[in-house]
């Protein structure tokens, strides 16, 4: 088990509204197996960033608690944890400001080996590997970030969050703003890193149709809740809830689901098993 | 990069040269003139005056007056004032040092409480420190400085810490060299002090908003999954990307670091060029009003190229070939 969420809630103060929360996850369990690719599919505002967010501790959790191999990185100290966030990288959606303006290609990369003891020919040749397994060309290291299209600026921070050596990389709207070709030789990319570095993918999306070729399995977001998991195969031919339906004739068919979007939850629904590990909620 | 910076300094030459052209037309053509007050005076006979008017070619056409102060300009000969009779260079010059001093100060002043505050409000966004920084800095923002100038200098004369004008103690010119410093350091509090107070409130601003906006980026969340020290992450990432937008306001700090301020060397008598400036507009001593305005213009400029120069040299993305 590399990651396991028992009734995660985080909730945030509404703007300029007092005592109004905002329930941005409100009661995930959810679990991440080593190698089992998960796509977390919803559309904005269901809460999918958050959890990445907080299973990346960038944010604290309000209840319930993440597990991280079996530990619970809430109860560390930030000295302790620290060593620890190696292992949970991320790749954000806007390759235009997920990367240091002011810092040079190699400086982005080499800080990704501080506190390890490595010399620098050593640094700069697992720097000149990685960009290569990112198919970028060596010459990279030197230019800064505006030189470099979308798609190359993705493959960077690709190489970046891989060099720590992660074991869950969660890719939040990774491909969203990248055009679709582009896209898709960003997915194929990824899925050919997998197998090399030995790294699971949580890919945070909007999009049913990019995470099909990814994860081997998929949960639903909404309002804060996950309606329902599944097998990829199971979801894409038999989506049980009736937003599952939408979102999937939706992204079969280019178009923006038109059902009503926001579901309201109470306490007591919960989701039930259909067999074969398809849950959906009730 | 040598290309762009030669290329901006060419333009120095045109600009300054409409510059002067419009003040010295802007200054001719309002009535008056130096000599009308002394005509008034009985003890001045009309030769004398008829005289100087000779001398300085007050009675030639505009254009001809102009063209041959400007072409004194290049043997650099800037005139006479009437006013003090002596070289306009010589009247400028001390003044010149004096403002330089106070803006200076003021300068080190802002910046040095400005930039930690602004940091310190961002990191603390919203707690109760950060509040009281901000309502402070409203208030300061809303002061003017001559009024800020005459509390300070109202608080001194009833403690008596602080001198109350002027830059040195009559006992000055026996000092040593340290004494000398703080000498100066003491008359300079209250003028820099009341020049700065509103700057800071400002600048603090600014810093604190750009601070917060680099915060919320996605390469300071990835610094932080890294596992980076929080040290790292504010000062090696935020801070060096929250600063740049400052250096071009550096820039207009550094033009107006001889302009001085006016008003405030009037209120605390400080000896300065603001206060010479504005005095020769008065008394329509032509030729100290147009090195005054020369001098700032250049300076004007010169910061503005700075600024770009040290951007340039800050950020990898801003590059002025082509």
């Amino acid at each position: 088990m590399l990651v396991e969420l028992r009734g995660v809630k985080k909730h945030f103060a509404a703007v300029g509204a007092q005592n109004k929360v905002i329930k941005a996850v409100d009661g995930v369990d959810l679990v991440i197996k080593q190698g089992e690719n998960l796509g977390l599919v919803g559309e904005s505002g269901s809460g999918k960033t958050t959890l990445g967010r907080l299973i990346l501790k960038l944010y604290d959790a309000d209840a319930g608690s993440i597990l991280f191999e079996g530990q619970d990185w809430a109860k560390l100290s930030s000295r302790e944890l620290r060593p620890l966030r190696r292992k949970v990288q991320v790749v954000f959606q806007d390759p235009y400001n997920s990367l240091d303006p002011r810092f040079s290609i190699r400086a982005v990369l080499a800080e990704t080996f501080l506190g390890q003891k490595l010399t620098k020919a050593a640094q700069e040749q697992r720097m000149k590997d990685m960009l290569k397994s990112v198919g970028l060309d060596e010459q990279a290291l030197n230019r800064f970030p505006h030189e470099f299209s979308g798609g190359e600026r993705q493959r960077i921070a690709i190489a970046r969050s891989l060099l720590m050596n992660p074991k869950l990389l969660i890719l939040d709207e990774a491909v969203s703003s990248l055009d679709v070709l582009i896209a898709a030789q960003i997915i194929e990319l990824l899925k050919d890193l997998q197998a090399q570095y030995q790294v699971t993918y949580l890919f945070i999306t909007h999009n049913l149709r990019v995470v099909k070729k990814l994860c081997q399995k998929i949960a639903v977001m909404n309002s804060g809740r996950i309606i329902e998991m599944a097998k990829t195969d199971d979801l894409f031919q038999q989506p049980l809830h009736p937003y599952t339906q939408e979102l999937l004739s939706a992204a079969l068919s280019y178009r923006s689901p038109k059902v009503e979007t926001v579901y309201q939850f109470g306490e007591k629904s919960v989701l039930i098993d259909h067999g074969n590990g398809h849950f959906v909620v009730k | 990069m040598l290309r762009y910076i030669l290329r901006r300094l060419l333009t120095i030459l045109p600009i300054l040269l409409v510059m002067s052209l419009l003040t010295f037309i802007l200054m001719q053509k309002t009535s008056g003139s130096f000599y009308d007050t002394l005509k008034l005076n009985p003890q001045i006979s009309p030769e004398t005056i008829e005289r100087y008017i000779k001398l300085y070619q007050l009675d030639k056409p505009l254009l001809v007056q102009y063209f041959s102060w400007l072409t004194n300009l290049f043997h650099f000969e800037f005139g006479y004032s009437f006013f003090y009779n002596i070289p306009v260079a010589d009247v400028i010059g001390g003044r010149l040092w004096n403002t330089f001093v106070l803006s200076l100060a003021s300068l080190i002043l802002t910046w040095g409480v400005a930039i930690p505050l602004g940091i310190y409000a961002a990191l603390h966004r919203n707690k109760i420190t950060d509040r009281l920084i901000q309502f402070t800095s409203y208030i300061a923002l809303a002061s003017p400085t001559f009024f800020v100038a005459m509390l300070l200098l109202y608080f001194a004369s009833q403690s008596g810490i602080l001198p109350l004008g002027g830059m040195h103690s009559a006992n000055y010119d026996g000092m040593n060299i340290i004494e000398k410093f703080f000498d100066v350091l003491r008359h300079v509090a209250i003028p820099a002090t009341a020049l700065s107070i509103s700057s800071i409130g400002a600048l603090q601003r600014i810093m604190r908003g750009n601070m917060l906006e680099v915060l919320g980026q996605q390469y300071i969340l990835t610094a932080r999954a890294k596992g980076l020290p929080e040290n790292r992450v504010i000062y090696s990432h935020a801070l060096r990307n929250a600063i740049n937008p400052l250096v071009t306001i550096l820039g207009y700090e550094f033009a107006g670091l001889l302009s001085g301020a006016a008003l405030l060397e009037i209120i605390c008598s400080w000896p300065g060029l603001g206060a010479l400036m504005l005095t020769a507009v008065q008394s329509k001593d032509i030729y100290l009003v147009m090195a005054s305005f020369l001098l700032s213009g250049f300076l004007l400029i010169i910061g503005n190229l700075l600024a770009d120069v040290l951007l340039a040299r800050l950020d990898p993305r801003i590059r002025y070939e082509k």
